[in-house]
C-alpha cells in the first residue's frame, strides 16, 4: 500500500512537473507577442537622399568664392573642363588633394594650387562648391574636415514630417496594419560669417513609446551603406523608414536628429494601430 | 687652322641633324580641307569630293544631319543636350533622358538621370544619377529600335576615367578599384588593384578583355591587366602628373597623354609582356577626341587656348598637325580610307588624309 501511495504520489508529482513545464513552454512561446512592441520592430529600409547635396559629397557655400584652409595637402589629381562637349562629368573642375591618408575632393577649382598650407586661401570659380572626403577607400563625412575651417558659430538641424497631400507615403494618425511607413525631411546647416554648409544630419534616433528602436550616425559611408542609402523612392530629399510588427493600440513615435555640434530637434506623433 | 675649321663645320652639321630629328610635330600641308559648313552654309573646296554617308553633327543643343547631297535636317528638342552613340543619339531634357534611333529618328523615354556616358563606336551606354554613384547600363539594339537596361550598379567611389568599347564598360575609381562590366559575357567585377591607392586613367579596346591603367603618385605607373584585374606587367613613368590619360588603340598602340607631352607605346601581349616606346612628342593639352584609321590615328589636342588637329602616320612613324585657328572639339569618321570631319557647335570641316602624307 505504501509503495502504491508512493507511486501514486510520484505520478502526481510527475504530472505536476509536466504541467509546470508545459506552462513555461507556453509562456516562452507567448512572450514574443507581448505588448512590448519595441522588441519586434524591424526597420526594413532606411533611405537617405539629400536635396542640396549629392551623397556622399556635400554642398558648401562661400560668399566670396574663397576658403581658408587649416590643413596641409598636396594636389594629386585635377580635371578641368575644356570642351563644351564634355558633358560626362558629375563634377566640374575637380581637384583632389592628399592630406595624410585622406583624399579631399573640391570642385570648381580652375587653377588648383599644387600645395595647400594651413593658412592658405583657396579661390574657387563659384561660390557653391562640392566637397568629399575619402579615407582608406571609403567616404568620410566631410563635416569633420570642414568644421574647423568654417569655425561654426551657428548650426541648425531641421526635421519635418510631410503632409499626406505631398507624398504618397507620409505619417498618419491611424494605421490599419502593423507596418508603419514614415517619411521625414531632415538636414543640417552650419553657418559662420561668409560660409554656409548644408549636409546630412549627423545622427538620427527613433523612439517608439520612449524606447529607442533605431540609431544611425552618418560618419562613414561604406559601400554597403551606400547601397542601402541609395535604394530609394523617386523622391530625392526625404528619409523613409518602415517599422513593422507594431502592436495594436496607441503609440507615440519620436524622431530626433542631431547635427555635428550635438544640437538636436525632435518631432513627435501619436498614432493608433489596428490589425484586421 | 684647317682642321679646326673642318671640326667646326662637322659640329654644326651634327647640331643641325640633331635638331631636325628632335621629336616634334610638323605642319602638314597634305591634310586637305575638302569642305566647310558654317551654320548650314556649305563651302566646297574640292568639287570632286562626294559625301557618301550621313554625318551626325552634334551641336550640343541639337544634332544636324548632313546627308549625302548636303541636305541639312535638325534633330532638336527644347533645352536639351545631345550625346552621340554608334546607331543612336541620346537627348537630355531637364533631367529626363530619351533615346533616338538614328535611322528612324524615333524617340523613346529612358530614365531620369544627371549625365550620360556614351561612345561613338559602341551601342553600349550608361546613365548616371546626380549622386554620381548610381549607374544604369544600357544597350541600344538597332534591329529593335530601342535601348534595353541591362543592369544597375552602385559604385563604391567616384570614377576618374572610363572607357566604353563595343562590348564592355571600364571604370577607374578614386579608391584604387577598377570596375569592368561585359554584358555579352555577363562578366561584372570590381577589382581592387594591389598597391594602387588612386587610379588616374583606364583604357581598353574592343579586341581583347585586357586593359591598361595609370595608377599611383610618386611613383606613377602603367599597369597591364587581364580581365580579372591581375597585373600582367607594370612600368614606371618618368614623371608624375596630376592629369594623365591613356588610350588603347585597336592595333595595340598605347597613348599616354600628360599636360605637356604625348607618349606612344607599342604593347606586346605575348608571353613576355612589354611596352616599347615608339615616339615622344611635346604637345600641350588634353586629347578631346580621337579616331583610328588603318594607317593613321587622328586626334584633337587642346590646352583651352590652342586647338590642334594632329595625325600620326604609322608608316612614316611621324606626327603631323594642322591648326584650323578655331576651336575644334569633335572628330567624326566619314570614310575609313581617311576622310573625316572635325567640328564645333557652329562650324564643321571635312578633311582628307592624303595617301602620300
Amino acid at each position: 500500500m505504501d509503495s502504491f501511495t508512493e507511486s501514486g504520489a510520484l505520478i502526481m508529482n510527475k504530472s505536476k512537473l509536466i504541467l509546470i513545464c508545459l506552462f513555461f513552454l507556453l509562456l516562452i512561446m507567448i512572450l514574443p507577442f507581448s505588448n512590448k512592441a519595441a522588441q519586434n520592430i524591424f526597420l526594413v529600409k532606411d533611405f537617405c537622399n539629400w536635396s542640396n547635396s549629392f551623397l556622399p559629397a556635400v554642398q558648401f557655400y562661400t560668399s566670396d568664392y574663397k576658403l581658408n584652409s587649416n590643413f596641409s595637402a598636396e594636389l594629386i589629381y585635377n580635371k578641368n573642363t575644356i570642351s563644351p562637349y564634355q558633358q560626362d562629368s558629375i563634377f566640374k573642375d575637380l581637384a583632389i588633394y592628399k592630406s595624410g591618408n585622406k583624399f579631399i575632393g573640391l570642385t570648381d577649382l580652375s587653377y588648383p594650387p599644387l600645395k595647400i598650407g594651413p593658412k592658405d586661401e583657396i579661390e574657387f570659380t563659384k561660390n557653391t562648391i562640392y566637397c568629399f572626403l575619402i579615407e582608406n577607400g571609403i567616404f568620410i563625412n566631410p563635416i569633420e574636415f570642414l568644421k574647423p575651417v568654417i569655425s561654426t558659430s551657428v548650426s541648425i538641424v531641421n526635421v519635418y514630417y510631410l503632409n499626406e497631400e505631398d507624398v504618397a507615403v507620409a505619417f498618419r494618425a491611424n494605421y490599419k496594419n502593423n507596418i508603419i511607413p514614415i517619411l521625414i525631411y531632415a538636414y543640417s546647416t552650419y553657418l559662420s560669417g561668409r560660409f554656409a554648409f548644408t549636409s546630412n544630419v549627423y545622427k538620427i534616433e527613433i523612439f517608439l513609446d520612449d524606447e529607442i528602436i533605431y540609431e544611425r550616425k552618418l560618419d562613414i559611408v561604406s559601400k554597403k551603406k551606400i547601397v542601402e542609402l541609395l535604394l530609394t523612392s523617386s523622391r530625392p530629399q526625404f528619409i523613409k523608414y518602415i517599422i513593422s510588427n507594431v502592436a495594436d493600440g496607441e503609440h507615440i513615435l519620436r524622431v530626433r536628429v542631431y547635427d555635428f555640434n550635438n544640437n538636436f530637434k525632435e518631432i513627435q506623433k501619436k498614432f493608433t494601430v489596428k490589425s484586421y | 687652322m684647317l682642321r679646326k675649321f673642318i671640326a667646326f663645320i662637322l659640329f654644326l652639321v651634327i647640331l643641325v641633324v640633331f635638331f631636325l630629328n628632335a621629336p616634334r610635330i610638323v605642319n602638314s600641308a597634305d591634310l586637305k580641307i575638302l569642305a566647310q559648313i558654317e551654320n548650314e552654309k556649305l563651302n566646297l573646296f574640292d568639287k570632286k569630293f562626294q559625301l557618301n554617308s550621313i554625318i551626325y553633327w552634334n551641336r550640343i543643343n541639337k544634332v544636324t544631319k548632313v546627308s549625302s547631297n548636303y541636305n541639312f535636317n535638325d534633330i532638336f528638342a527644347e533645352n536639351s543636350i545631345f550625346y552621340n552613340g554608334k546607331d543612336f543619339l541620346l537627348s537630355k531634357e531637364q533631367n529626363q533622358f530619351f533615346v533616338i534611333d538614328k535611322k528612324t529618328e524615333g524617340k523613346k523615354y529612358l530614365a531620369d538621370a544627371e549625365i550620360a556616358l556614351t561612345s561613338k563606336d559602341s551601342n553600349l551606354f550608361a546613365l548616371v544619377k546626380k549622386n554620381g554613384l548610381e549607374i544604369s547600363f544600357f544597350q541600344f539594339v538597332p534591329l529593335e529600335n530601342r535601348a534595353i537596361e541591362i543592369k544597375k550598379e552602385v559604385f563604391s567611389c567616384f570614377w576618374t576615367d572610363y572607357k566604353i568599347t563595343k562590348n564592355s564598360f571600364y571604370f577607374s575609381l578614386m579608391n584604387g578599384n577598377c570596375y569592368i562590366f561585359n554584358p555579352f559575357e555577363l562578366i561584372s567585377s570590381e577589382s581592387v588593384i594591389k598597391d594602387s591607392p588612386f587610379i588616374y586613367s583606364i583604357s581598353a579596346n574592343s579586341s581583347s578583355n585586357n586593359f591598361i591603367i595609370i595608377s599611383g603618385f610618386e611613383p606613377q605607373k602603367i599597369y597591364l591587366l587581364n580581365k580579372d584585374g591581375n597585373i600582367l606587367y607594370q612600368s614606371q613613368l618618368n614623371e608624375n602628373y596630376t592629369s594623365v590619360y591613356s588610350y588603347l588603340l585597336d592595333n595595340q598602340m598605347l597613348i599616354i597623354k600628360n599636360p605637356s607631352s604625348l607618349l606612344l607605346y607599342k604593347i606586346y601581349w605575348n608571353k613576355e609582356k612589354k611596352l616599347e616606346l615608339l615616339n615622344n612628342i611635346n604637345i600641350k593639352g588634353e586629347i578631346l577626341d580621337l579616331v583610328e584609321f588603318y594607317s593613321y590615328f587622328v586626334f584633337i589636342c587642346s590646352d583651352t587656348k590652342d586647338f590642334q588637329l594632329a595625325v600620326y602616320d604609322y608608316k612614316s612613324k611621324r606626327f603631323y598637325k594642322k591648326n584650323l585657328r578655331e576651336p575644334i572639339y569633335q572628330i567624326e569618321m566619314i570614310d575609313s580610307n581617311g576622310v573625316f570631319a572635325v567640328y564645333n557647335q557652329d562650324k564643321l570641316w571635312i578633311l582628307s588624309l592624303n595617301q602620300e602624307l
